[in-house]
């Protein structure tokens, strides 16, 4: 073999390979552009039976201004605390749900501004048994790569969680109230902060709803609704629900600022006094009769002034294994003591009386002059 | 003699003739009004309604009344003043809705309660003082009824069904339109499913530390940071994670242990992790801070998750603190936002690293952070 033909041979490999190296340097480069990803529904819910296949349908839009290469990843998740924060986790040893699960796209391009739809489908085997939490993760091809030199890459991600039961023979679905309570069993003015803690002591992940029916002298004078975000209770885990009753005159509002509550440095939100009655919230995107129930009530201030032992009862439900309603029902009292008010009213109540009782006293005296006087005389 | 007589009756018959055309009908009749309509507030068949009248004077003069005849299919109850008014031309200040007057129309501002009539098919509005009416100026007024049934559009349906306004100067017949019941016609369900959204944007791809020139051993070197902004409609919030590919800045041409400035050490404290305190020039390290950056209008409530929320822990701003939290190889929380929507809240993620003099000396010292988000469940 002559060295011209070797030659002529390394120009036609390297003419063969070089458009592709050349592509793959492309598909590799770092993104550059901000990531913004926005995606629907959340969370996702899906119900199957051992041997089933179902699937469901995720959005995904970017907007990061250009044409992006994204990809699906697939994640768990399970509560992170008791407020319904998740955890991401990385897939684990005998996690084999993971294998169940495929996209029909698991990487694409996502033009700028426009929704892709993505379907996410599970082959639910016959051994398969009660829930299971997935994270599907989308992200942007390329960004894991180092970044340029003196820089930290910064990649994104927005994941979509999904939750799915799967019904078997043993599914439990079951809450358990570890908690009813009251933040202050007497408060000076509204609001009186609620807590609802729940256990889900079964194997399937509940949403339950209710609410708080507060009276006093066995007539209704509130509603609170209970979860009203529709928060789940994932299994084997707990979660604490707060409300709050505030409709009364006056009331301790949060205090606003730059459109937010202010928070002091321990978290707490930062409350002062307001001199009127709280408005039904018109943001709310789901009736839950506490909003209606208010908007029903009197704006006169006098008949919403709260004085007095208040019972507030529990009643809230989940659906079990069949769909029907389960209550779960416990009462508490509290008190509201506007004590401040009352110590200003005493005071005024004492300075009276002691006026009363001075002009009484001088009045008599007065007598006993003009009747000594008018013996003299 | 016969001839004048005959004469006289002729020339009687052209007098009458030409009175009887010349005379203004004025002198006999009402004027027609230039203009005039009554807009029900419902057009459906046996619906209670109200309304609107407008019309415009073509004769000048005053009047002490508007007189509205409804067609003899409707039914009214007989009452005085059972019918109210008012003249609020665009009650929800939003330039439409059902009140809404057609344009240039001025308020027959003495327009008073009206009187129904069910024999004449009539409500008579008296207008006090003997309002005087401009020429071809538009006069607008609305009636509601006080009572159920004392205007009701009756059984019968119509295109064309006669009736009448009237003042003491002018009037003019109209038509009424009176719908089929069975369809609704006049009204219009309007639904719409808005379906929940997570919007996750990350500011930057890449992030400098620090954000100019080279790390200096003698202080806290800080990067821009990025920031991960929200929008979602979900009310339970959302939460985001980091996770650090080296846990640590790796300088790949140094290679090894040698070449990792690592991160602080996880420290826990009461349960929640604290972030570590920097010490340049005394030690080699690398972690995260975050803090708020941005509260959009949003009815969620921030938190920086205790690790990484420097501002807390020293007090200072995110800017001058001097401690970081670790960059660990799982995901860690770094913040979210709980009990709301979010309308463009955001974490700022900045890196931070202090290096002593004996640091080995490189370009390339990088990492990759990953940052994801997601809704609450």
């Amino acid at each position: 073999m002559s060295i011209k033909r070797v030659f002529f041979g390394l120009v036609a490999v390297a003419m063969a390979v070089a458009p592709a190296w050349s592509g793959a340097a492309n598909a590799a480069a770092r993104p550059t552009a901000p990531l913004k990803l926005t995606t629907s529904p959340l969370p996702v819910v899906l119900t199957a039976k051992p041997g089933d296949k179902v699937s469901t349908d995720i959005k995904i839009k970017q907007s990061g201004g250009d044409t992006e290469q994204l990809q699906v990843s697939l994640m768990k998740f399970s509560a992170q605390g008791e407020s319904g924060q998740p955890k991401l986790s990385d897939r684990g040893p005998g996690d084999d749900y993971f294998d169940w699960v495929t996209f029909d796209k698991p990487t694409f391009t996502a033009p700028n501004d426009v929704w892709q739809t993505i379907k996410m489908s599970v082959n639910v085997p016959k051994s398969a048994a009660f829930s299971y939490y997935y994270a599907v993760v989308f992200s942007r091809v390329g960004d894991n790569l180092k970044a340029g030199s003196g820089q930290n890459g910064i990649a994104g991600g927005t994941a979509v969680l999904v939750m799915m039961s799967v019904d078997h023979p043993g599914a439990k679905r079951s809450l358990k109230l570890l908690d009813f309570s009251v933040a202050h069993r007497v408060v000076e003015f509204l609001p009186a902060d609620f807590t609802v803690r729940l256990q889900n002591d079964g194997n399937i992940f509940v949403r339950p709803g209710g609410n708080i029916f507060i009276s006093q002298g066995g007539k209704q004078v509130g509603l609170v609704t209970v979860n009203s975000e529709l928060g789940t209770v994932l299994s084997n885990s707990s979660r604490i629900y707060t409300s709050e009753w505030s409709y009364g005159f006056p009331y301790f509002d949060d205090v606003k600022m730059d459109g937010k509550n202010k928070i002091d440095k321990k978290g707490n939100p930062v409350r002062a006094l307001s001199w009127g009655l709280p408005e039904p919230d018109k943001t709310t995107a789901i009736p839950t009769g506490q909003d209606e129930f208010i908007a029903k009530q009197s704006r006169n201030p006098l008949t919403n002034f709260r004085f007095g032992e208040y019972t507030a009862h529990l009643l809230i439900t989940y659906p079990d294994n069949f769909g029907r309603d389960v209550p779960i029902e416990s009462t508490l009292t509290f008190w509201v003591i506007p004590w401040r008010m009352l110590l200003v009213l005493l005071a005024i109540l004492l300075v009276i009386g002691f006026g009363v009782y001075s002009s009484v006293r001088r009045a008599m005296g007065w007598a006993k002059v003009v009747r000594k006087y008018g013996k003299r005389r | 003699m016969r001839q004048g007589r005959w004469l006289g009756l002729r020339v009687g018959l052209v007098v009458a003739t030409l009175l009887t055309v010349w005379l203004p009908s004025g002198a006999f009749a009402l004027g027609h009004l230039e203009l005039s309509m009554v807009r029900l507030n419902r057009m459906v068949q046996s619906t209670d309604t109200g309304g609107t009248v407008c019309f415009t004077p073509d004769t000048a003069g005053s009047t002490s009344s508007v007189v509205v005849t409804f067609p003899s299919t409707f039914s009214l109850t007989t009452g005085t003043g059972n019918v109210a008014v008012d003249t609020t031309a665009d009650p929800d200040a939003v330039g439409s809705g059902n009140l809404y007057w057609p344009s240039g129309a001025n308020a027959l501002t003495n327009v008073q309660a009206g009187d129904a009539n069910n024999g004449a098919h009539t409500i008579t509005f008296a207008v006090s003082a003997a309002m005087t009416l401009t020429v071809g100026t538009l006069y607008c007024f609305n009636f509601n009824p006080t009572d159920t049934s004392v205007l009701n559009t009756g059984s019968t349906v119509g295109d064309s069904l006669e009736g009448s306004v009237a003042t003491n100067l002018d009037s003019q017949n109209i038509a009424f339109s009176v719908l089929d019941g069975t369809s609704n016609w006049d009204q219009v369900t309007v639904s719409a499913v808005v379906p929940p959204i997570f919007q996750f944007t990350l500011g930057a791809a890449s992030d400098t530390v620090p954000s100019s020139g080279n790390l200096n051993y003698q202080q806290v070197n800080e990067s821009t940071g990025v920031s991960v902004t929200v929008h979602t409609n979900a009310k339970q919030g959302w939460v985001a994670w980091a996770k650090s590919s080296n846990q640590g800045l790796q300088s790949t041409a140094i290679g090894g242990p040698t070449g990792l400035i690592g991160s602080v050490p996880w420290a826990a404290s009461g349960g929640n992790g604290v972030p570590t305190l920097l010490a340049p020039g005394s030690a080699s390290n690398y972690g995260l801070a975050v803090g708020v950056n941005v509260s959009g209008t949003s009815t969620c409530t921030m938190a920086v998750a205790p690790e990484y929320n420097v501002s807390a822990h020293d007090g200072s701003p995110l800017g001058t603190s001097k401690y970081a939290g670790a960059a660990t190889a799982n995901f860690q929380q770094i913040g979210g936002c709980s009990g709301g929507t979010s309308n463009g809240d955001s974490l700022l993620l900045k890196e931070r690293v202090t290096i002593t003099s004996t640091t080995p000396a490189a370009t390339d010292y990088t990492d990759t952070l990953t940052v994801v988000g997601a809704g609450n469940f």
